[in-house]
């Protein structure tokens, strides 16, 4: 990387949104042409660092957005829930098993009463669905 | 006017500019797919550090005007975008009094004259 195009990177990064006339005004005013700024440029579409993005016809340089984490769908417990230790045992992850040994009816009553609503309600869903 | 393929447009552009008795080519800049790639499942080939981004694609040299360096770059009518190194190659090219331009069909090389 030319020093040009690091002095370029640590612009935007510090300036984030500066567009490309913005940089040529910038670079030409400290002395450089624009033959050796776009040949910078060049290096710094390199860079994961920054994104460029095209608004009104004009190239906007931002600052990369932080990579995203692997989505596990596990994130809320992770952040609601303390880890386990000596203190936590875990104690309240437990799988609802209920389906296994309540009769029909029961399992009705029962998840109505969970969801503190009356029965009717939740067998008409079950009734559209059979 | 219908929304054709970019390649469509390309061909139909290259024909055209053929028959006028232009040197013009299409300038391939994507990477080549090879399913010979990650152990049969296939991948893109890197494309070499030296070819830069932003490349247009159908190169030209103008017979009438003293073999001027004219790069297109095509687009469909409808949805079709330059990106930001399109458009920075598009200042380089002018800054070297190369021409650059952005078309969406035969009409629009027409009206550039060529």
């Amino acid at each position: 990387m030319t020093a040009l195009s690091s002095r370029i990177t640590d612009y935007i990064l510090k300036r984030t949104g500066t567009t490309l006339t913005q940089l040529e005004g910038v670079v030409v005013s400290a002395g450089f042409t624009l033959d050796e700024l776009y040949a910078a440029l060049n290096q710094v579409h390199r860079n994961k660092a920054i994104r460029r993005t095209v608004s009104h016809g004009e190239v906007v340089y931002l600052k990369a957005l932080p990579p995203r984490e692997p989505g596990s769908h596990l994130s809320w417990t992770r952040h609601n829930y303390p880890l386990m230790d000596d203190t936590n045992d875990g104690s309240g992850f437990d799988i609802d098993f209920s389906y296994l040994f309540l009769t029909p009816d029961a399992l009705l009553e029962y998840k109505a009463a969970a969801k503190n609503m009356p029965t009717h309600m939740l067998q008409s869903r079950y009734d559209k669905r059979s | 006017m219908t929304n054709e393929a970019e390649s469509q447009i390309q061909t139909a552009i290259l024909e055209y500019l053929t028959k006028r008795g232009h040197l013009a080519w299409r300038n391939n800049n994507q990477p080549t797919y090879d399913q010979r790639m990650n152990g049969g499942h296939g991948g893109y080939r890197a494309q070499s550090k030296w070819t830069p981004k932003g490349l247009p694609d159908i190169l030209l040299i103008d017979k009438e005007n003293y073999g001027q360096l004219v790069g297109l770059e095509v687009k469909r009518p409808k949805g079709g975008k330059v990106s930001a190194d399109q458009l920075l190659m598009q200042k380089r090219f002018r800054l070297y009094n190369a021409e650059y331009h952005v078309v969406h069909g035969v009409e629009g090389v027409k009206q550039l004259g060529l």
